[in-house]
Parts: C-alpha cells; sequence; structure tokens
C-alpha cells in the first residue's frame, strides 16, 4: 500500500564499489597465472552473480564497464576453447563446488543478458569468423559427450550441457553467422541432400551445394527449437540469421527452411498429422516473425500472405490449437507475428515486391486489428501488454483516418459490458452527486477489468506518441478519468484494477505532455465531466487536476499515488497559468509526500484542499467512496474518518454542516450487509465530531437556538438515530464483522458525548439511553480495539451520568463481573469500562475511596487471581493500570495484588502464558512509580520483583522490566544505585547484551535491601536456561562480576555471593524452574575457577552446607537435567580442600544410581577431575574398564573397591 | 508501466534536463532563445515550466524552474529522475556569489540528483564588466566538485552565444554515459 523507499538511488550509490568489486573478482575467477582455468569455485562465481544481479533495477549503470567486461569472459571463453573443444574438461577429482569453465562463463553471461539484454551483451561477443567452426564443433562435441564422472558418482549419466550453456552458445553462433563472407569460403565440405540423413533432420530436402557449415549451424538450430528453455530463443535468433543470408537464399536454403516450419506448423492437416509441440509450435511462430522483421523483402515477400493466413487460421482455431493460443507464451508469439505481418504489409515496397493487393492488406488489417482488440482482455497481463504494443505500432502506420476508427472501436469496446444506471434525480444538490459517484462504479461492476486495463493502455501508448487526433480527445478523456477511479472487488473483496488506474494515470500523462495547452483548453469540458454544476469557467486542464490530485491523495496504490504527482508536475509545467494555484498544488503533492499512504490522505490531502474550494469538494467527496471509507482495510477507513476530521478544519461552520448531512446521506443509502463502509461513515462522522472546527464553539453557553442554527434541531439525536436503530445481531453476528460495528459505534457516542460535554449541550433521556445501549451491547467483545473505544464511550458516558445513574450503572456492571462469572464470557470490555470509569464515582472529594471504588476494586481484584483465566487476569490488570494506578489510587490490597502477579509463572500448552501477566503486572508497578504512590513498604515488595523480571529469559519481560527501573531511576538523584541505568537509550536488542547484564550485577553491590536473591535468582534463569545468545551474554558478565569480586571484606564479597547462592538453592529446592538453572550456573562458576577463590574464606560449614543442599535438591529425584546439573556441581564442590572427601564418596554413591546414565556421567567425572594423584593409575583403569550401564548389583563390588581405596587416601 | 516508459525513453532518447539557479539568472529568456521564442516578453517565472527541445535526434525536457521557489518536488518523478542539470549564473551579479555559491553546493548534495550531470552557465556574457569563466569558476568553487561530472560556459541568452554548445555538451554528455548502446 505504501510506496517502497527509493531503491535506485540506494543503487547509484553503491554501484560504484560494486562495479570495482566485479573488476577485481573477474579475471581472477577465470585465469589462474593468465591462463584459463578448468574448473571455477561455485561460491566465487555465486558471489559474481550476486554482484551483478543488484543493476537488473538500472541495467544503464552497466553500460560503462560492459566493455570491459564481456571482452574478459570472452576472451577466456575463445580460449578455452581452442584448447578443449574436443571434449568437455572432464577430472576424477572434480570437487563439489566446481563448476566447468564454459558452464560458469555462460552462466555469468546469461545473467548479463538478463540484465542488459542479449542484444547488448552478444554484440561484445568476438566475431572473427574463424571462430565458427571451432564453436560449432565445441557444441556439437560437448552436447554429445559430456560425462561428468566427479559429479555423482552413483549415476554416472550423461550430463548434457546446461541451458545457460545452449543458450550462450547458439546466440554466439547467431553473431558470428553475421559474418560478411560466404559460408561456402569458411567451409571444407558441401554436401548434397544424402549427408545429411545422418543429422536426423529427415523430412528434410535440403537443395544442392549447401555448405557443410550451414548445414550443421542448421541442425542445431532446429534442434533447439523446440526445447523448452531459454535457448529456444537463441536458436531461433540463430535461425532467422542463417535464413536471412543472402548466399543462403541464393542457394535456395532460405526458401526450404520457411517452407519446411510452415508445414512443420500446419501439419495437422496430414493424414499423420501429429500437432507440434507447444515449444516447437512456439519457437516457429516467434522464427516466422524474426524472418520477416528482419529478411530483406525480396527474400520474405513472397512468404507473407501464406504466413499471414496459417498464423490467423491458428490464431482463430481454438479447437485444433487451444493448446497454443491458450498459452500466455503461444498467444504472444502469435500477436507478435501479426503485428510484424501487418506493419509488413502497411509498407508500399513490400506491397508492391510480394504483390499483395489492396484487398488482402485491408483484410490482414482489419482481422489483425480485431484480433489484437480482442487479445486485449487476456487474463494474463503479458498477452495484454503485447496486443496493445502491437495495437498501437499498427496504429501510428496507419493513415490518419483509420487510426482515428482504430481509436474509436478501442473506445467502443470500453463501452461494452457498461451498465446502464443513470442516476434517476435531475436535481444537481450535492448528495446526488455522491449516489452518482456509485452509481457510476456500480455500472463498472461487470466490465473486464483486465480488457479494461489492456485498452486504457494501448489508448495511453497512442497519446504517448500523439496519434489521436484533436477531435477525438473529449472521448478520450472520459474514458481516463473514469479509468483514473476504476476498482472492483472480487468475490472474497480483494480490490481488483490498480492496473486499470494506472494505465489511466500514464494516459493523462502522455495526453497533458502531447498535446497544447490550447487544444486541450479547446476541449468542452462539460462533455467530459458528468456532473458539471454551476463552474462553468472550468476547464479541461482544470478538471484533470483535480482528479490527478485526488488520485495523488487517495489512491491505495503507492504508485498510482505517485504517477499522479507526476502528471499533475506535467499538466501544471506544461500549461502555465492554467490551474488555480497550480504550484503550491505540485509542491503539496510531491512525489515523496505521497509515497506513504498515511501521509497523502491526511496530511497532503488536507493541504491540498486548502489551495482551492474546489480540491476540497473532490478531495472530499473521493473520501466517502471506495478510496477512502470504503476501503476494504480497516486501517485505512480509520485514516480516512481521521482526514475528514481534517478537511473539516479548514472550512467554516456551514459546510460542516454539510458534511454531516452528506455522510448521513451515504449512511442512509447503505445496505445492511454494508457493514465496512458503515464503520467508515460511523468514525467520519465521530472525527467530524471531534474536530477542531467546533472549539470556538466551546462554553459559550450558546443558547438553544444558537445551537439549532449551528448544528441542527435535535442535533445529538440526529447523530445518534445513526447508531441507535442498529439491530442487535449486529453486534453479535459472526458474519456481521460485529466488531467494526460495535468499535465505530462506540467511537461515535464517545465523540459525541465529549463534544456535548464542551458545547454544554443537553442530552434527553432517550439519547442516554441508546448510548448505554450501544455501550452494553459492545462490552462483550473482546478484540483490544473496541475494548478501548467501549471503555472510552463509558469515561464520556460517566461524566455526563449524574451520581445516581453512575451508581447503578456500576452496581449493574459488578453484577456482572462478580455474581455472573459464568454467565459472562469475556469480561474483558467489563473489566476495562469499569477501570475507566473509576475516577469518576469518587463520591465526595478528598475522603479516600467512596464506596463504589471500593466495589470497582475489589471486583477488579477478584480477577486478578489464579483460578481466573489467563487472558482475564490480563485484562484485570490492564483496568487496574489504566483505571485505578492512572487515577492516582493505591491500596495494600493491589500491591499485594501486583506482587502476585509479578511472580505468575503460569503454564499452559501455549508455554509461560504467566509472562502476559508479568509483562502487564511491570507495567502497572510502572504506572505506580510515575505517579510516585508507592510507599517504602510497598516498594521493598516489588522491587526486588522488578529486578528479578530484569533478569529473567524472556526479552520483552526483561525489557518492559528494565523500563519499568529506568522509569524509577528517573525519579531517584543520580547517586541512587538505580542511577545505573539512566544512561543507555531503550532498545530491545540492549537487554540481551553484556553490558546489560553487567549493569544489572552492579545492582547486587547496592545497599537496597531484599534485592540480591531475586536479582540473582532471575540472571541465574538466564545464564542456566536461557537460548544460547543470551546464555552466552548473561553469563560472561557473571563469570566477570564474580571474578571481580574481592574474597573477603570490602563491601559485598565473593563469600556473601556464596551465601547467596546457597539461599536462592535453599529457597527454590522445591521449584524447578529456578533450582536446575542455578545448579547449572554453580558448576559453570566452578568451571571458570572463580568458586575456588573463596574455598578458605567460606569456610568449611559453608561449603558443607551447600553440599547438602544440593544432596537434597536431586534426593529421589528422577529428573534427568537436575541430577546431570547436580553432579556437575559435585564435581566442583570437589576441588574445595574441605569437603572433597564428601563429594567424593557423594559421587561415589552415585556410582550405584539406578540410572545407568547417571552412573556413567558420576564415573566420568571422578575419572576426570576427582583422582587424586596418587590413586590415578589403579582407580582409572578400573574406571575406564567398567560398563557403567550394567546393573547396580554386578557393579557394587567395584565401588566398595574404589571406594575403599579413594576415601581411605585420607 | 514504468519499464514500458523506460524503454521508450531509451528508445527515443529523452532527457530529463533542470534548469536552475537564483532569480533573473536568466533562465526562462534562455530556454526562449533555444526554443526561437520571443525574448522581450519574459516575466519572472513562478513555478516552473516544462519544454521540450527537440536537439540532435534527442529530446530534451527542459524543467525551466523558476528562482526564488524550494525545489524539492521537481528533483525526480515517478516517471523520470533528472538526468542533467543546468545551472544558470548571472554573470553580472557578484553581490550575490555567495548565495549562489550555498545553493549550489546544497543542490549538489541531494541524492535525488545524483548521477546528474552539471553545466554551469555564465549568463549575460554580452554586458561589459561581467565576470569571467575563471572568476565564476573559483567563486562558486567548481574545482571542488567531485560528485558530478561538471563544465562551465560563457552564454548569452540575449544573442544566443554558446547555448547551442551548453546543450551539445548535455547530450554529448548523455550519449556518453545513458544511450551508450
Amino acid at each position: 500500500m505504501d510506496a517502497s523507499d527509493d531503491r535506485d538511488v540506494k543503487l547509484q550509490r553503491a554501484s560504484a564499489d560494486l562495479l570495482s568489486d566485479i573488476e577485481r573478482r573477474l579475471p581472477k575467477l577465470l585465469r589462474k597465472d593468465g591462463s584459463v582455468r578448468q574448473y571455477v569455485r561455485h561460491g566465487s562465481l555465486q558471489k559474481l552473480i550476486d554482484l551483478l544481479e543488484p543493476f537488473q533495477e538500472m541495467p544503464q549503470l552497466l553500460d560503462p564497464k560492459l566493455a570491459t567486461f564481456v571482452p574478459v569472459i570472452v576472451d577466456a571463453f575463445v580460449d578455452f576453447l581452442i584448447l578443449h573443444k574436443g571434449s568437455y574438461p572432464k577430472s576424477d577429482k572434480v570437487k563439489n563446488d566446481a563448476i566447468p569453465l564454459p558452464r560458469a562463463i555462460c552462466r555469468l553471461l546469461y545473467v548479463l543478458c538478463k540484465i542488459r539484454g542479449e542484444k547488448v551483451i552478444s554484440r561484445f561477443f568476438d566475431h572473427r569468423p574463424n571462430l565458427l567452426e571451432p564453436m560449432l564443433a565445441a557444441f556439437e562435441a560437448w552436447g554429445k559427450q559430456t560425462r561428468l564422472t566427479g559429479e555423482d558418482d552413483s549415476h554416472p549419466a550423461i550430463v548434457r550441457l546446461t541451458w545457460e550453456e545452449k543458450y550462450i552458445m547458439l546466440l554466439w553462433l547467431s553473431q558470428l553467422l553475421l559474418a560478411p563472407f560466404d559460408l561456402a569460403n569458411l567451409s571444407s565440405a558441401v554436401v548434397t541432400a544424402q549427408s545429411l540423413e545422418g543429422h536426423g533432420i529427415v523430412s528434410f530436402k535440403l537443395p544442392d551445394n549447401v555448405p557443410y557449415i550451414a548445414v550443421r549451424t542448421l541442425t542445431l538450430a532446429l534442434e533447439h527449437l523446440p526445447s523448452a528453455g531459454k535457448e529456444r530463443e537463441s536458436a531461433k535468433t540463430l535461425l532467422v540469421r542463417l535464413t536471412v543470408r543472402p548466399d543462403m537464399n541464393k542457394l535456395g536454403l532460405s526458401e526450404c527452411v520457411i517452407r519446411w516450419v510452415m508445414e512443420t506448423l500446419t501439419s495437422r492437416g496430414d493424414s499423420s498429422g501429429t500437432n507440434p509441440s507447444l515449444y516447437e509450435a512456439v519457437g516457429i511462430l516467434s522464427f516466422l516473425a524474426g524472418v520477416l522483421a528482419a529478411g530483406e523483402k525480396g527474400i520474405v515477400s513472397p512468404f507473407i500472405v501464406p504466413i499471414y493466413r496459417s498464423a490467423f487460421a491458428i490464431a482463430t482455431d481454438d479447437k485444433s490449437y487451444g493448446y497454443l493460443t491458450g498459452s500466455a507464451l503461444g498467444k504472444r508469439m502469435i500477436i507478435k507475428l501479426l503485428r510484424t505481418i501487418a506493419i509488413l504489409t502497411l509498407r508500399p515496397e513490400t506491397r508492391s515486391a510480394g504483390g499483395i493487393s489492396e484487398e488482402t492488406v485491408s483484410s490482414i488489417l482489419e482481422d489483425t486489428i480485431d484480433y489484437l482488440l480482442t487479445s486485449l482482455a487476456a487474463a494474463d497481463t503479458p498477452i495484454r501488454f503485447a496486443a496493445s504494443k502491437a495495437l498501437s505500432q499498427i496504429t501510428l502506420q496507419l493513415d490518419s483516418d483509420m487510426a482515428a476508427e482504430v481509436v474509436e472501436a478501442i473506445l467502443g469496446s470500453l463501452n461494452e459490458d457498461v451498465l446502464a444506471m443513470e442516476a434517476t434525480s435531475s436535481s444537481n444538490s450535492a448528495n446526488d452527486d455522491l449516489l452518482r459517484q456509485r452509481t457510476m462504479r456500480k455500472s463498472l461492476a461487470t466490465v473486464n477489468p483486465g480488457r479494461w486495463h489492456g485498452l486504457v493502455l494501448s489508448l495511453a501508448q497512442l497519446l504517448l506518441r500523439r496519434s489521436p487526433p484533436q477531435s477525438q480527445l473529449p472521448e478520450i478523456l472520459k474514458v481516463l478519468m473514469n479509468a483514473l477511479t476504476f476498482e472492483q472487488r472480487s468475490a472474497t473483496g480483494v480490490s481488483v484494477g490498480a492496473n486499470v488506474r494506472d494505465a489511466a494515470c500514464f494516459g493523462i500523462w502522455a495526453v497533458v505532455r502531447g498535446y497544447s495547452t490550447q487544444q486541450l483548453l479547446a476541449i468542452d469540458v462539460k462533455s467530459i465531466v458528468r456532473s458539471l454544476n454551476s463552474q462553468s469557467d472550468m476547464t479541461v486542464l482544470h478538471a484533470l487536476a483535480i482528479e490527478l490530485v485526488v488520485s495523488g491523495c487517495l489512491d491505495p496504490s503507492g504508485n498510482i499515488r505517485r504517477g499522479s504527482s507526476a502528471a499533475l508536475q506535467e499538466l501544471i509545467g506544461r500549461h502555465p497559468d492554467t490551474i488555480i494555484n497550480g504550484i503550491p498544488l505540485v509542491q503539496v503533492v510531491d512525489y515523496h509526500a505521497v509515497a506513504l499512504r498515511s501521509r497523502a490522505l491526511t496530511q497532503v490531502a488536507s493541504d491540498a484542499s486548502r489551495l482551492g474550494k474546489v480540491y476540497w469538494e473532490a478531495l472530499f467527496r473521493a473520501m466517502l467512496d471506495w478510496r477512502g471509507i470504503g476501503s476494504p482495510d480497516e486501517v485505512s477507513r480509520r485514516m480516512t474518518a481521521k482526514a475528514i476530521g481534517l478537511l473539516s478544519e479548514i472550512i467554516d461552520g456551514t459546510t460542516a454542516k454539510r458534511m454531516f448531512a452528506d455522510i448521513t446521506s451515504v449512511l442512509g443509502a447503505l445496505r445492511s450487509t454494508e457493514v465496512e463502509e458503515r464503520h467508515g461513515l460511523l468514525l467520519a462522522l465521530a472525527s467530524l465530531l471531534d474536530s477542531a472546527i467546533w472549539q470556538k464553539y466551546n462554553d459559550q453557553n450558546l443558547s438553544d437556538a444558537e445551537l439549532s442554527s449551528l448544528l441542527g434541531r435535535d442535533f445529538p439525536s440526529q447523530i445518534l438515530s445513526q447508531v441507535s436503530a442498529l439491530p442487535e445481531n449486529d453486534f453479535v453476528a459472526f458474519s456481521r464483522r460485529p466488531e467494526l460495528t460495535a468499535e465505530a459505534s462506540c467511537v461515535l457516542v464517545s465523540s459525541l458525548l465529549r463534544r456535548c460535554q464542551l458545547l454544554q449541550l443537553s442530552l434527553s433521556d432517550e439519547d442516554f439511553g441508546a448510548c448505554l445501549r450501544i455501550i452494553s451491547l459492545s462490552l462483550p467483545r473482546s478484540d483490544e480495539v473496541t475494548i478501548t473505544s467501549t471503555s472510552t464511550a463509558a469515561r464520556n458516558l460517566f461524566s455526563v451520568l449524574n451520581s445516581q445513574r453512575r451508581s447503578d450503572l456500576v452496581r449493574q456492571w459488578i453484577d456482572l463481573l462478580v455474581n455472573g462469572k459464568k454467565s459472562v464470557v469475556t469480561p474483558s470490555g467489563h473489566l476495562a469500562s469499569l477501570g475507566a470509569v473509576f475516577a469518576l464515582v469518587s463520591g465526595d472529594r478528598g475522603e479516600g475511596l467512596s464506596k463504589d471504588q471500593n466495589d470497582i476494586l475489589n471486583a477488579i481484584l477478584s480477577y486478578c487471581t489464579e483460578n481466573i483465566a489467563v487472558e482475564f487476569r490480563v485484562a484485570a490488570l490492564q483496568s487496574l493500570r489504566n483505571g485505578v494506578i492512572k487515577s492516582k489510587t493505591i491500596t495494600s490490597a493491589i500491591v499485594d495484588a501486583l506482587q502476585a502477579s509479578l511472580r505468575d509463572y503460569s503454564v499452559d500448552q501455549r508455554g509461560d502464558v504467566g509472562s502476559w501477566v508479568r509483562l502487564e503486572a511491570v507495567d502497572a508497578v510502572c504506572e505506580a512509580w510515575k505517579h510516585q504512590l508507592l510507599s517504602d513498604a510497598a516498594q521493598r515488595l516489588l522491587l526486588p520483583e522488578v529486578c528479578r523480571l530484569a533478569g529473567e529469559k524472556l526479552d520483552k519481560v526483561r525489557y518492559r522490566a528494565w523500563l519499568c527501573l529506568r522509569e524509577l531511576a528517573a525519579l531517584h538523584s543520580s547517586t541512587h544505585a538505580l542511577s545505573l541505568f539512566n544512561c543507555s537509550s531503550p532498545d530491545l536488542a540492549y537487554v540481551s547484551t553484556e553490558t546489560y547484564f553487567s549493569q544489572l550485577l552492579q545492582l547486587l553491590l547496592s545497599d537496597i535491601c531484599g534485592l540480591r536473591l531475586p536479582l540473582l535468582e532471575g540472571i541465574f534463569i538466564s545464564a542456566g536456561g536461557g537460548y544460547e545468545s543470551l546464555l552466552r551474554a548473561s553469563r560472561n558478565s557473571l563469570a566477570k562480576f564474580v571474578y571481580e569480586l574481592s574474597v573477603e571484606g570490602g563491601g559485598y564479597n565473593l563469600v556473601e555471593f556464596c551465601k547467596d547462592i546457597n539461599q536462592v538453592i535453599k529457597t527454590n529446592l522445591s521449584n524447578d524452574r529456578v533450582l536446575i538453572p542455578s545448579l547449572d550456573v554453580v558448576s559453570y562458576l566452578f568451571d571458570t575457577g572463580s568458586l575456588q577463590r573463596a574455598s578458605e574464606a567460606r569456610g568449611e560449614t559453608g561449603w558443607r552446607a551447600l553440599l547438602s543442599l544440593v544432596q537434597k535438591a536431586h534426593y529421589k529425584s528422577t529428573n534427568m537435567p537436575k541430577l546431570s546439573a547436580a553432579i556437575q556441581v559435585y564435581a566442583g564442590l570437589g576441588e574445595i580442600p574441605a569437603i572433597k572427601q564428601e563429594s567424593l564418596s557423594k559421587l561415589l554413591s552415585l556410582l550405584l544410581h539406578p540410572f545407568p546414565l547417571v552412573r556413567n556421567m558420576a564415573a566420568e567425572i571422578i575419572f576426570t577431575t576427582l583422582l587424586p594423584d596418587s590413586q590415578v593409575n589403579t582407580c582409572s583403569a578400573e574406571l575406564q574398564r567398567t560398563n557403567w550401564s550394567a546393573s547396580p548389583k554386578e557393579l557394587k563390588e567395584r565401588v566398595n573397591k574404589l571406594r575403599a581405596a579413594l576415601i581411605e587416601t585420607r | 508501466m514504468l519499464s514500458i516508459l523506460r524503454k521508450a525513453r531509451l528508445k527515443d532518447k529523452e532527457l530529463r534536463v533542470l534548469m536552475l539557479g537564483l532569480d533573473n539568472a536568466g533562465k526562462t529568456t534562455i530556454v526562449k532563445r533555444i526554443m526561437g521564442e520571443d525574448i522581450n516578453t519574459v516575466s519572472p517565472t513562478l513555478g516552473f515550466i516544462i519544454k521540450t527541445i527537440d536537439f540532435d535526434g534527442y529530446k530534451l525536457n527542459i524543467w525551466d524552474v523558476g528562482g526564488q521557489k524550494t525545489l524539492r518536488s521537481y528533483w525526480r518523478n515517478y516517471f523520470e529522475k533528472t538526468d542533467a542539470l543546468i545551472w544558470v549564473v548571472d554573470a553580472t551579479d557578484r553581490l550575490r556569489m555567495d548565495d549562489c555559491r550555498e545553493e549550489l553546493a546544497g543542490l549538489l548534495l541531494e541524492e535525488r540528483l545524483m548521477g546528474a550531470s552539471l553545466l554551469v552557465l555564465a549568463n549575460k556574457v554580452d554586458v561589459v564588466g561581467c565576470m569571467n569563466e575563471g572568476e565564476i569558476r573559483e567563486r562558486l568553487q567548481l574545482d571542488a566538485i567531485r560528485t558530478h561530472n561538471w563544465t562551465i560556459l560563457r552564454c548569452s541568452a540575449l544573442d544566443g552565444l554558446n547555448l547551442r554548445e551548453g546543450l551539445s555538451w548535455v547530450v554529448q554528455d548523455a550519449k556518453d554515459r545513458l544511450f551508450l548502446y
């Protein structure tokens, strides 16, 4: 929808580097020490191709270097050719990533051809005629016996030449055939008809004296003409080149070839007849077109009529040639051939040379043009392109009368299938205009969009070449303007027709470029613009400019917005001083400004409409149509509504009143199923109500009379009547997209209530009833947008209700929530709304919480408990944050709920759903901090929890917790420990870096009490169970931190840290989520050798406590990760002298563990780390030799022996 | 659509030329002189005017942009980008040479004009006492320009001196860069 950024500018900037890189790599790829390589590496070839590919977008950038690049490649190929023409390179030790040089070169050349076009590239091929023979020989030899044994040993099948090789070599051959000498001079032998038999073309009767080399070429070309790949094209070129050679013609070969292919093409007439294959037919058709285009008139003119006959027969005979005409490729070729023929016959010299009569010419032309007109409707875009190009080229060759007839025919086709739907009313009011607009579009509902695209494109191409005479311009312009707003919706609601609008844009651009100001001004504008009311001074140029401005602002497709902007520039630049505010208009509807749809729709449209009432009218009108509120996606509709609001700020109150009327009249004309349009229109109404234009009337205590003159009588009821009558079904039935209706109605209700409040407009009871009904109907919806709009509506409603009614409503909703837990399917809406009105039921000021507020709070908090579904817990927390905490209320119950939610680790089949709750809770805490609501006690409860979350393994949780800490840090002086967080910029990636974790660890040094353990817990989870990169970052920073701690004394030290480790493990003994990662981290810290530094200072009791904690941790556990983590810790503990024996004995006992895996691990650990030097020899052999997977009973004796040996060494 | 147009532009040898400069430098007069129109009726250009000049088999679409307008909008559009810049300097206006230099330098920074070549026309050399080429070159610091292929020519819109030469430089430059094949 939004236009992409300018890639070409970036490419242009990068091109110099790319080119020099290519220049550097190219020789290295092809040659080694000056001689050509046999094989090149696949990787380096691919790298080079990757460097070339970007130029596809702007091939011209390659041009200056082509003369350097291509000859280098070509020379390498020639050298290779001379060396290896007899046989394709064979090698037994071909590595997998090696490609034979010819293959690599051909691939490179193909890429270049693809980018810059084969005509340009082939120009650089080596033209020496003496290459013809070797090249042919190589092709023949390589094609027959290319066997690459190394490539796939299991299937030593014949590896044929790849299509790139064939393509390039055939192309090269065709280039070589341009040699001006007779082929007979190059060829050593001459053949008679017999010697051709061996070449497989049996049905071919050759004339005498054909040089052998020509026969070989012919064989190759004919062999590849029917192939399905790209080589067909170069085979065609080769055949064409051969056929049109004067010497071949003299020999009669040309005629012979043409006759033969014609026979093949139409062979179904034979009794034996099998149709040529699709690709063969395509090859032949393209060959014929090529011959006709390239051949001298003397050679080809006798064939024109016969070729035409058979081509046209094929084109129109769907029964026998359906396979051909049904394929886009085949049809394009037919079109191209017919085009070539038609253009040829228009030249007098061909006519005379071929003896073609005038009648034949005109019948050819008529049939061809007719065929092209039908082809314009084809479903495949390439066919439409080809047909429109053909049509415009032929038309350009015609004399002016006939050209005008073609244009007439195009215009006629455009009017087919247009439904006759004239607007019934004859009056000229704005509403009718709107309706007419809709009718107009409906009348085009049945036309074929593909056909329109083709037709409009042809018109545009003709206009670009200034073909249509001025007298036809009015009709053409009318079509173009219709086409500029063309749109259809497919059955599934997808918008179709962007290509039609694109073509129209192109057409208008071409018109204003090609025709003079006088010519265009002379056109009677009333014949074009359907509903021109009074403004008689409107010119065609102006009408066009208005349409372009509208398209530039509103079109959903970025390219069309840009195209319109370009056409507008051209219009205003070529026809100066004809457009109101033309120059500012060009500057507003700028190439860059319209790139982003949201900007085009709101800012650009509003700026443009300031430049003239006509633009305003047109834009507003168009916004009410499919490009605005009728957009298929709701985002665009919301944006349009906003844009309409902006438009209203430009004009006066009366016009604004008219906008209301216009919108309501469109609303009234909607069918009940047009839910999306209604969504857009209701939002537009709301946006009008929000518009700043009413600002000046606020608080003026306008009398009723003044108000009704301003807005009309019973204004609120009028507005509400748009929604109050909506059936309940629209808010419930799935098929009616209830969320759209609910959202739009609620937004409208809130806007209305706010506006009424500001204007001090009183509402009747019925109005309140209507508002309430809408809100109540919308409350059960659970999507976020609706919830937001509903709760806003609720808040706005409450602010105009009296306290009694407020209380009643609150009671009603709470009742639903608390007592009807089962009946309310999704309480999210109710929760949000209760939160939203929390501040409005405060009762008498300054008395703490009112009864209603308490009730609301209890109701919400009752949804924060664990037996409630996660989604609703989230909703409740949101409501707490948005309603309660934002209105600066906090209670100990809330703090408790928050604390519990921060610890929510619920898991279900969707994974860690508790994280949603934690996220919401963090945000709520953050909110509370912002308002400085938390007492010291509450802070002590919550801060550690947030710190823990700041270390945990989910990125987004960590991120939000970090943001929360930053928020808190901002409140404190710079000396505070948290001020560390102030420095870096908020970025989601940051919280996964080492720096982040180091910063977090610094908090351990602070004196904030109760923070250390949760923080460590959090970091342990990341460092023990995070994903790979997180694991690395957190572990690195942890290791560094621990390494830098002093062992004893001076604040936080290693001993303290060890104590904390014990504590973390102790408190989480039954909580595997923390326990296992913690054990992992401890063993990791042992591995890094940092914990060992405290082996003395920590004292035996400390270490022993850890040992016993680890024992407890895995006691009777069957959890393998836990067991393995524990074993690793034992390994570490074994390095502490004080408890070495205990650890060892623990491990020894694990040698008899029921799990074989555990036994193996324990054995391995003992073997690798814990054997005392004196026992290494005896025990290691014992440990190694034993099969630790055997049953424990068998192992018992050995273990006892080991134990005796190891423990007694004490 | 865009590809059709790109091809057509290459085939028809069309160029988009932006004609810029401070106000009263004589841009419109130059265009009119080239077009063979009456040059006595020139008034300040508000905004811009597009004219097509057929020159040497090439079609030059000249965008004559008023000196006092913000320019951004004309640098490129959906259909075409700028192939050449013609910067017109009033060789008699010594006072505003610094302005002129700054404007030009700012223009050349714009990435959307990258790849366009620059022709500086020192206009009004028929007036006695005007600056010579070297002086303009120095005061505009043309020699410091590395990003664009440039040249400077003395010209006079009144007697048509060097105007054709200027255009042929533009075309020749385009031949070398854009229409190689």
